[in-house]
């Protein structure tokens, strides 16, 4: 007996005081406590990138908001859903979202929060990058990453919900920016909206900060994440936006100086009937690609929910009618941009009248499912387009024939040119600019481009028909030169959650 | 018996033979003895081993003579033998070198005054029924000489011929009896009569055996025989009613489920709120894991497959169980931790007793369930049905028809398009109004369920024994609903020395319920209009048209559909446990349990292409087009149907130490208990959902295609994304130490305290608040055993109890670190990049959250505890509730936990019981229970801008219960069209601008889902050999929204069928006065549009626009009190009397007749539907059952 108790009191002694730290070591099947610079890089990829996760997009209705899209009517069953849908960014309405919101437009309606909860993961990789451990040369990599994000995403912030940086007479130190959260750490108060000035200090200064760091350690960066290549266009594309035309186009060689390459359309096969082209600019082998970035292919495919019949919403006539493509000439066909950066489709039952639906800059076999982001093309408009506005202001003839070259490089690689050669244009003055602005909305449609363009190009009046149902008369709906609407609302979900947050007018 | 004592005799003389042999001056040899009330047989072996000398003697023989007491020093031989034989019959002599004890001859036997002295008695013991009583223990009171009643209640023992006996048997009350013989045989039978109180005069707590006179804490205790088994009920439906705070809420009525239990309401927000079940000890686990995130997930099909796969108890047979314990405040379950918040229900099972005879026990019978019908279903027949879409074309309403597949809308397009005359219109109507077709006699059925259940016990002093097997098969009365189960289970206890004690037990069991999937038979008879007919003229099942995927129509019958889906799940226990006893010192005890479990669960849900849920995936009817074709293409699943499975491989084990001190030193009594304890449970698991899954083509998997046509294109088919394969692979671990220390004071004041710590793998935690602690404590005055209580007789029992216990918490997940989590695809499809995603910021300021609960107890017992009555007072109040504050959109994240919440629980229990009848032949029991709780959320926890959320009770609101709901307020009809009106702020008003935020502004204030006071009653009448049982159960307070008069803001669909109390609808203008049901929705024309618009209502927040006939389902109009009297079972039983058995060697037979759930007193408004179930599902049913109890 005495040895039995004696056995059960050890066995217990040594179950009590031993194994214990294995024993209750966590566990979890899903769950990391991120402690290296690899794990937040992983935190970038599923946090901060949008490419391939669930929610892609940002605004798929922000075109809506522009002169590249039209309403049509038509009676249908799904009618009246898809109109309530986008209703509200294409008549530029003041409860835009609440009206979305109410109307289960699918996917992408939240661009507020969407962009928040980017921030918070560029902010919380910045607030962890010192405290893991791992290779110094990823650490620098990681945090230029998330420096170069965060501005690029604050940068979009302020083009959508505040005021444009070029509005005459605005005092930018005092004008409402937006909300700035520079780190993870959430505090008992409501943030207030720091002024324009301030974001775009922190932009300006993040990206400069970020700049050498990729330089220096983000050499094997992928296509999916920030490259010196992003960064550059970046600080392009902003100065540009801030009418620092130097700076604009001294950066856009910069970027070119690392990628000057196109896609020569001429070279892709053109696609047959319902094909997309086998690769196309955000393809992921596009040699013209430096960052691709967000959205997906099926953006604002709700708006074309039934086949075979004109859509409820479509690329307006007038976007059509800049594009000099002829479909039916098969020895040259013209800007071959008509039909590779659009969705084709019959549009009637007679299946005889084939025509472009919505934009769609995916390559059909070798997708990578993002259709927005940075692209060399930019990088080239952007330089014409500084040289241009410089050459109007001193006349300097070396600097428009720059621009021309730069155009002219990149529509030789739009047009067909399979037999027959392309047709350098040749303007100068005003027509010159007309002419740039046109190429420029040619070249990047679709790609959330053209709504900052005309809030930088003056804010133009724009005019929008719309009808939802067979009884009621269309309504001109017009959105005014300098209209304050071209700022959008600040959704009214946000507003609610901080009693802090100042309004749009 | 008598057998086995001349043997064991035989045996003894046996071995004295094989000694040595005696020479005759040994009988001088000195002897010393010194014994007190020792058997005669014992005093004479004392005195073999003494004096090394062997002695024969028949051991039956000597015992017959009173014990002897004896002190002796140095004494001869011959005088001790002579010393011990005096006053006895029996002489010693010396023969053949042995001392031979044997009678003497008659004739040498004096008429001495010993045989005066001794008499044998002899009698049976039998309970207050007439049932003999084995195992009673018949105590001499004058020479401590005692005897133990055989199986069949008898004794036999030799006492003086005065003295007095006094018998005891556990649950009944000890008597005491005078012997005042004359003659040499003596008979004395006693009655017992039964202690109600004492029957437990331990509480088992799985952790501790607690004396019931220092129990401080909230406890009660059902028997097994007060509880009603039918065979098709479950252990939590038998609990239904009898045990105060303790509520049990049926879901539905389908076989296989499981109905809700809460003990003492709701005390947590976010995590699970099911209480902890312990078998034996053991704490159970669920076969899958809990899921917080499938809480609110009713109806999807992994809820109904985690339904049916059956929960922690259901290996159990309920023929197997003693008793069922609830323990309820903070004293009773702080030794189970953190998890007893919800409290614990304990069962313990039955047991071999040691000493008694084998037992062999059948019981089993039979249930009919009886089949429903439309008489409770409160719907409309084929005519109102008809008129109802004739009123819609006759009045020419505007709207969209759904449907003119079916009904009168088919006949009437028909007729419209001139493809029949008017007389054929007017016949067909005519055929429709009569068509009636019965769904319910079509999908239900009146199913014979039949359970068996074999029991053999028994034991020796050494060894017990109790072993069962069962089997049952219950079927639903929805066809096609049905479980079948076999178990078993050994139980062993063995004395293996007077310090050791172990126990075994063995536990195995397989469950198998087959329920639906895809389909609910019972939501389709209810919903489906009576005018559409299950078969055409040939008897075949008639198709008939539902619109598909893009509104392209699909066939549907569902018969068809039900054979072609269908829903398994199976389930495998096995569990084991050891227990070992060792006795250390007086008082001092060491308990030792291991447990190990295993569940085995898979549940399975499928569908065949055949079936218009696959239909609706392919966009045609199965073989429509072939391959070629562009709907073929274009189809996402041309072939097969679809396979969802979930497998959950479950590991348990349990190991438990504890060290347990008792000790009495005059009138203090301490005791004291240190334990630690290991749980661990590994879960592995496999859930898939695949397609193209081939029933009857050898269950063949088939993958779609993996590239489909879409507006010409071609796209990766997107129902692979449908497809998906998860691996659980967790590990919960859990090292906890406990303790306790009670002291009382003669029996009168007792004070106890008990510490609990636990520590576990979770991830993610604050390694800082990793023990978690949690303490109890508690006073009870035993106020009937104060000296100045004892000449009082009326109060048998009455005693104060009070107890306070704290409680900390961290939430789960909310460490100080930031925790990422593996999205469900690891690797990004696009980027090709390994991805991690945030859970949880880290959160650093944290508290605990803390609960603290106080009980107030009073226990009465009045006529030797024949009435008792308990009365208990309890108030929880939680604190630093972790709750989720909203906060501004720009941090990224939607709302952070803070330490904000506090809820309250209080509530007030009261039980009675008494026996209020008690002669020979009538006894009559009744006990009642009645609970009544207040829940209260004390600080605004999540805001909610969304009126369905306020509707839906999820809505969590400061100086509310949990489970609040809220309606809109009706206003009664419009009198222009008969739409509903609701009472409502205008835009820009105080109350429009506070609706923005929280629906609840504008809304009003309906009630509690959950019922806050509760009763049962159980009444046993028994005359003779019959006893009448009956219980019943009522839940007053909740309140529900009636089903929805209206599915949408259009025309009713032809398929639908609707309430019958529709037909009393507003028809024309003036109706309004008389009725408050609105007319038939419809759109309204408008002229400044020029189009016709649903009637809409503007509510917050913008453009809030709601549909009229929609805010009508959710109104005050709607709003029914939920609470109901139910009548759970009645129940007949005839004992069989003894003698009918004794030539058939059955001990006992009993025969039942009883029927659950006979009635129930509702609200009328629910027109006798079942308010108990969840809306819109099966009504529990009546049963009726014959059961039989036979042991030999």
């Amino acid at each position: 007996m005495k040895t039995i108790y004696k056995s059960i009191l050890y066995s217990w002694l040594f179950i009590s005081f031993t194994g214990c730290s294995k024993y209750l070591e966590e566990k979890s099947q899903d769950e990391v406590r991120p402690a290296s610079v690899a794990e937040l890089q992983q935190l970038m990829m599923g946090e901060v990138y949008p490419a391939g996760s669930i929610k892609s997009s940002f605004h798929a209705y922000l075109d809506l908001m522009t002169d590249d899209m039209v309403s049509n009517f038509k009676t249908s069953t799904m009618g009246p859903t898809i109109y309530r849908q986008y209703e509200g960014p294409y008549t530029w309405r003041a409860e835009m979202f609440e009206m979305m919101e109410s109307a289960l437009t699918p996917d992408a309606i939240d661009t507020y929060a969407h962009y928040y909860k980017r921030i918070k993961g560029c902010n919380v990789v910045l607030d962890m990058i010192d405290q893991v451990k791992g290779d110094e040369n990823e650490r620098e990599n990681v945090r230029g990453q998330a420096l170069a994000m965060r501005s690029y995403y604050y940068f979009m912030l302020m083009n959508l919900f505040a005021q444009p940086y070029n509005t005459p007479g605005i005092d930018r130190e005092s004008a409402p920016g937006v909300e700035l959260i520079l780190d993870a750490v959430v505090k008992d108060e409501y943030p207030k909206r720091a002024s324009m000035q301030r974001v775009y200090d922190q932009i300006s200064a993040d990206l400069l900060k970020a700049l050498p760091l990729i330089r220096q350690h983000a050499s094997g960066n992928s296509k999916f994440r920030v490259t010196t290549g992003f960064v550059y266009t970046l600080l392009s594309r902003l100065s540009l936006y801030q009418e620092k035309w130097e700076e604009a186009a001294e950066y856009a060689k910069q970027g070119l100086a690392i990628n000057s390459a196109l896609l020569r359309l001429a070279s892709v096969p053109y696609p047959a009937v319902w094909k997309d082209p086998a690769t196309n600019v955000y393809s992921i082998n596009s040699p013209e690609a430096i960052w691709l970035g967000y959205g997906s292919g099926s953006e604002y495919s709700n708006m074309a929910r039934f086949d075979y019949d004109i859509l409820f919403f479509t690329i307006s006539p007038e976007l059509r009618s800049k594009y000099d493509f002829t479909r039916t000439n098969t020895n040259n066909r013209g800007d071959l941009r008509m039909r590779y950066y659009y969705y084709w489709d019959y549009s009637d039952y007679d299946w005889t009248i084939y025509v472009p639906m919505i934009g769609k800059k995916l390559g059909g076999t070798t997708s990578s499912n993002v259709v927005k982001g940075m692209r060399v093309a930019e990088l080239y408009l952007n330089r014409a387009e500084a040289n241009i506005m410089l050459y109007l202001k001193n006349g300097d003839e070396a600097l428009r024939s720059s621009a021309l070259s730069d155009l002219n490089f990149l529509r030789s690689n739009r047009y067909d040119t399979r037999n027959v050669a392309y047709t350098p244009v040749d303007f100068s003055g005003q027509a010159l600019l007309d002419f740039y602005r046109d190429e420029r909305r040619r070249e990047l449609s679709f790609e959330d481009h053209r709504w900052f363009d005309l809030r930088r190009y003056g804010m133009p009046e724009i005019r929008h028909k719309f009808q939802s149902s067979a009884n009621q008369a269309p309504v001109e709906y017009v959105l005014q030169k300098n209209d304050k609407r071209y700022t959008l609302p600040i959704p009214r979900s946000a507003l609610i959650k901080n009693p802090s947050l100042e309004p749009n007018p | 018996m008598k057998h086995l004592v001349v043997f064991r005799s035989l045996l003894l003389a046996a071995g004295v033979l094989f000694m040595l042999s005696l020479k005759a001056q040994d009988t001088e040899k000195p002897v010393s003895l010194n014994l007190k009330n020792a058997k005669l047989s014992e005093a004479l072996n004392a005195v073999r081993k003494n004096s090394q000398i062997n002695l024969f003697y028949s051991v039956d023989d000597v015992n017959r003579f009173p014990p002897v007491t004896i002190n002796v020093t140095n004494r001869p031989l011959s005088e001790v033998l002579n010393k011990l034989l005096e006053g006895t019959d029996m002489k010693f002599s010396v023969e053949k070198n042995t001392i031979i004890i044997k009678r003497r001859p008659a004739a040498e036997n004096p008429p001495s005054k010993n045989i005066d002295t001794t008499v044998n008695v002899k009698g049976v013991v039998l309970n207050a029924k007439g049932v003999p009583l084995g195992g009673a223990s018949v105590v001499d009171m004058v020479s401590g000489r005692s005897a133990v009643t055989d199986l069949s209640g008898r004794y036999a023992m030799v006492t003086s011929r005065r003295t007095t006996l006094k018998i005891t048997f556990v649950g009944m009350k000890p008597q005491t009896v005078n012997v005042r013989a004359e003659g040499n045989a003596y008979t004395q039978n006693i009655t017992m009569e039964e202690a109600p109180n004492e029957m437990n005069q331990v509480v088992v707590t799985g952790y501790q055996t607690i004396r019931k006179s220092e129990m401080v804490g909230s406890a009660n205790t059902v028997k097994r025989e007060d509880m009603f088994y039918d065979g098709t009920n479950t252990v939590e439906q038998m609990l239904q009613g009898k045990l105060p705070g303790t509520v049990v809420m049926n879901q539905t009525g389908m076989v296989g489920t499981r109905p809700r239990v809460r003990v003492r309401g709701t005390s947590t927000l976010l995590s699970n709120q099911e209480p902890v079940w312990v078998v034996d000890g053991i704490i159970q686990t669920d076969p899958v894991p809990f899921n917080a995130q499938s809480l609110n997930d009713v109806g999807s099909s992994t809820d109904m497959m985690r339904n049916l796969i059956g929960n922690s108890i259901s290996w159990l047979n309920p023929n197997d169980i003693e008793d069922i314990t609830v323990l309820k405040d903070a004293a009773a379950t702080v030794l189970y931790g953190v998890k007893a918040a919800n409290g614990v229900i304990v069962i313990k099972t039955k047991r071999g007793k040691p000493g008694g005879r084998m037992a062999v026990n059948y019981s089993g019978g039979f249930a009919v369930t009886e089949q429903l019908n439309y008489d409770r279903l409160n719907l409309m027949n084929s005519k109102e049905r008809i008129d109802v879409s004739r009123e819609v074309y006759e009045k020419r309403l505007f709207g969209a028809t759904i449907t003119t597949a079916v009904g009168y809308e088919n006949v009437l397009d028909r007729y419209l398009n001139k493809q029949i005359s008017y007389d054929q219109f007017n016949q067909e109507v005519k055929y429709l109004e009569t068509v009636n077709t019965d769904w319910m006699k079509l999908l239900y059925r009146t199913p014979f369920s039949h359970n068996h259940s074999v029991s053999i016990s028994g034991g020796t002093d050494r060894i017990s024994y109790y072993s069962s097997l069962s089997t049952s098969q219950n079927f639903g009365t929805a066809r096609g609903n049905d479980t079948r189960n076999m178990m078993g289970t050994l139980r062993l206890d063995a004395k293996i020395s007077d310090k050791l004690t172990a126990g075994m037990q063995l536990n195995a069991g397989m469950i198998r319920t087959r329920g639906f999937y895809a389909v609910d038979p019972f939501r389709y008879a209810q919903e489906t209009s009576r005018a559409i007919p299950a078969f055409d003229e040939a008897g075949n099942p008639k198709f008939y048209e539902v619109p598909g995927y893009n509104g392209i129509p699909l066939r549907f019958n569902v018969l068809n559909e039900l054979a072609e889906t269908g829903n398994q799940n199976d389930q495998r226990n096995f569990n084991a446990t050891l227990s070992v006893n060792y006795n250390i010192l007086n008082g001092l005890r060491f308990e030792s349990l291991l447990g190990l479990g295993s569940v085995n669960a898979n549940a399975e849900a499928w569908a065949s292409e055949y079936s218009q849920h696959i239909s609706y995936i392919r966009e045609y009817e199965v073989g429509q087009f072939g391959v070629g074709s562009k709907p073929y293409m274009e189809s996402k699943l041309p072939h097969g149907g679809e396979y969802n499975s979930i497998e959950s491989r479950n590991t348990t084990y349990n190991i438990r130490n504890s060290l347990n001190w008792n000790k009495l030193i005059g009138l203090h009594r301490i005791g004291a208990l240190a334990g630690q304890e290991i749980r661990s449970t590994a879960t592995r698991g496999f859930t898939s959902n695949q397609f193209g899954y081939f029933p009857d083509r050898g269950r063949n998997i088939t993958n779609p295609p993996l590239t489909i046509l879409q507006y010409g294109s071609v796209i990766s088919n997107p129902l692979y994304s449908r497809i998906k394969n998860t691996i659980t692979d967790r590990d919960a671990n859990f090292l906890s130490w406990y303790g306790n220390l009670t002291y009382s004071y003669d029996e009168r004041y007792v004070v106890t305290g008990s510490l609990r710590s636990d520590a576990s793998n979770r991830f993610g935690q604050d390694k800082k608040h990793r023990f978690l602690p949690i303490w109890a404590g508690g006073v009870r005055w035993n106020v009937h055993n104060e000296p100045w209580m004892k000449a009082q007789k009326v109060v048998s029992e009455l005693n104060l109890r009070a107890s306070y216990g704290w409680q900390g918490n961290v939430a789960e997940n909310f460490g100080p670190d930031l925790i990422a989590q593996l999205p469900s695809s690891v690797v990004n499809p696009t980027t090709g990049e390994y991805e991690l995603l945030i859970k949880s910021l880290g959160y650093a300021d944290l508290r605990w959250e803390k609960t603290k609960t106080m009980n107030l107890g009073l226990d009465l017992g009045i006529a030797s505890n024949r009435f008792i009555m308990s009365i208990e007072y309890y108030r929880k109040k939680t604190d630093d509730l972790i709750v989720y504050r909203e906060i501004p959109v720009s941090y990224g994240i939607d709302q952070m936990p803070i330490n904000g919440g506090k809820l309250d629980n209080e509530g007030i229990e009261l039980s009675m019981s008494g026996t209020i009848i008690r002669s020979q032949d009538l006894v009559w029991n009744i006990s009642f229970n009645t609970s009544r709780n207040r829940n209260r959320i004390n600080s605004a926890i999540v805001r909610s801008e969304d009126w369905r959320n306020a509707a839906s009770g999820r809505l969590n609101k400061e100086g509310y219960g949990v489970s609040s709901f809220w309606v809109f307020d009706f206003a009664g009809l419009n009198p222009k069209d008969g739409s509903p009106l609701i009472v409502l702020p205008t835009k820009g008003q105080e109350q429009w601008l506070a609706g923005e935020k929280d629906a609840t502004a504008y809304m009003k204030y309906a009630g509690r889902l959950e019922p806050d006071f509760t009763g049962g009653f159980s009444s046993a009448l028994r005359y003779k050999a019959f006893t009448l049982t009956a219980s019943f159960n009522m839940q007053l307070g909740g309140k529900k929204l009636l089903y929805q008069m209206f599915t949408g803001f259009d025309l009713p669909s032809a398929y639908a069928n609707m309430p019958k109390e529709f037909a009393g609808r507003w028809k024309k203008p003036g109706d309004e006065k008389i009725t408050n049901i609105p007319s038939i929705p419809s759109r309204i024309w408008n002229p400044v549009n020029n189009q016709t618009d649903p009637i809409m209502l503007l509510i917050p927040p913008y453009p809030g626009y709601e549909y009229a006939y929609e805010m009508y389902n959710y109104s005050t109009a709607r709003v029914v009190d939920a609470g109901f009297f139910r009548c759970n079972d009645i129940s007949l039983t005839w004992n069989v009397p003894e003698q009918l058995l004794r030539h058939m060697h059955i001990r006992n037979l009993s025969i039942s007749g009883a029927v659950r759930n006979p009635f129930i007193i509702v609200s009328k408004d629910f027109k006798g539907m079942d308010p108990e179930v969840a809306t819109g599902s099966q009504p529990v049913p009546r049963v009726y059952s014959m059961q039989f109890n036979v042991s030999f």
